[in-house]
């Protein structure tokens, strides 16, 4: 495997202090355990630092409503669960990011699991030129999945770090790491993208 | 004009239908058929299909298509009740198909849509990042509807929007002033089909 740095981006998807810190709202799914035994937050942290230093572009995406949830529809369970637990309320702690951007990062808000949906990623992602994205961040089964999806079915090479994503067992990782994203996308350990990334 | 890398360029044939702009087709009425008379659009969109053929740039016929009756087209704006009232458009009538002169060839793609933006809800865009396209020759009619949202679509979705001056007709001369000489200003390059098919570099 071999990342051009000028053609990759990294997404660091919804590594915010609700969705895998251990105080945040969703702590008690096993979120929080989870990220913090497999290393995941230290990981993505690493991961941005050596796309910076190659060069190659560092994309936040944060998931944030505003307070009340007054503009998000709960039409599946996940939006129900976010305004029930009134997480990822833009101002709140449980929003902020576990990993900080940089100068030159580039941050995208989202309200929806995928990445894409209702934001400018896609546009940032053409005018960076980038043609290959890796997705580290939570929750694997649903963010980082479906940003994975629509990467690949908008014509983008998706690689999903395997050691950089969290999500709430090791049976729900399995699932998207193992079926899920399967000829979806390529899975790479962190390890493995920083060796890539030349 | 600046150079037209043909690697990197595609070219599309927009709405030119006989119920669009041939006389005896749904609009008529409007104008439309004595406009592209005026224009030469059929004619001059032919011959930069046949210059972008050879230089290898794909050419991309996108088409309004309706069902019998035109299910499911929102009645939202006068222009979709004018293509339902005038049971215009509709698959596999005379009125859908392409004018004479401007078959599909082979090697050509066909997009069919059935609003206005010929990138809503169909496939063009991951067409054209299939093709590595960067550059969007746009033709057809009529210049103020289908092909100045096509144009802005494309700015928006980060291509280089060309339109053809001589390949796009509406429905008379002012409302085609408005469109290339206000519309599009800022939003695309603005070239006859001459200038265009001598663009093409390689």
């Amino acid at each position: 495997m071999r990342l051009e740095p000028a053609r990759t981006a990294l997404l660091v998807i919804d590594l915010q202090n609700d969705t895998v810190g251990a105080d945040g709202a969703f702590a008690s799914s096993g979120a929080a355990a989870f990220a913090a035994e497999h290393g995941v937050v230290e990981r993505a942290a690493r991961l941005a630092d050596a796309f910076r230093a190659a060069g190659a572009p560092v994309i936040h995406v944060w998931h944030i409503d505003e307070r009340g949830h007054v503009d998000s529809t709960r039409n599946a369970e996940l939006y129900r669960s976010i305004a029930d637990a009134d997480a990822l309320v833009r101002g709140t702690w449980g929003a902020e990011p576990v990993v900080g951007p940089a100068p030159g990062d580039v941050v995208v808000e989202k309200q929806r699991m995928s990445s894409f949906n209702s934001t400018t990623l896609d546009t940032k992602l053409r005018g960076l030129g980038a043609r290959t994205v890796v997705c580290c961040g939570a929750w694997t089964n649903w963010a980082v999945e479906h940003t994975c999806r629509d990467a690949a079915d908008l014509g983008y090479e998706a690689i999903v770090v395997t050691d950089a994503t969290a999500t709430i067992s090791e049976e729900f990782q399995r699932a998207a790491l193992d079926y899920a994203l399967t000829t979806v996308a390529t899975r790479a350990t962190a390890d493995e993208v920083i060796a890539s990334l030349r | 004009m600046d150079a037209i890398d043909p690697k990197s360029a595609a070219m599309i044939i927009q709405d030119l239908q006989n119920d669009v702009i041939i006389d005896g087709g749904a609009f008529a009425d409007s104008g439309a058929p004595a406009h592209a008379k005026s224009q030469n659009v059929v004619e001059n969109v032919r011959k930069l299909a046949g210059a972008a053929r050879k230089a290898g740039v794909p050419v991309i016929h996108v088409w309004y298509i309706v069902e019998q009756g035109a299910p499911g087209l929102k009645q939202n704006a006068p222009l979709f009740e004018g293509v339902k009232g005038a049971n215009a458009l509709v698959r596999g009538t005379w009125g859908a198909a392409a004018v004479d002169g401007l078959e599909p060839q082979d090697g050509d793609h066909i997009i069919e849509k059935m609003r206005m933006n010929g990138f809503y809800e169909t496939r063009l865009d991951i067409l054209l990042r299939g093709l590595g396209v960067e550059t969007l020759i746009i033709t057809g009619a009529w210049t103020n509807m289908s092909i100045e949202h096509t144009a802005r679509h494309a700015a928006d979705a980060g291509y280089r929007a060309v339109v053809a001056s001589d390949g796009t007709s509406t429905v008379d001369d002012d409302w085609q002033r408005a469109a290339l000489e206000y519309a599009m200003t800022n939003v695309a390059t603005v070239g006859t089909c001459d200038e265009i098919a001598g663009a093409f570099s390689g």
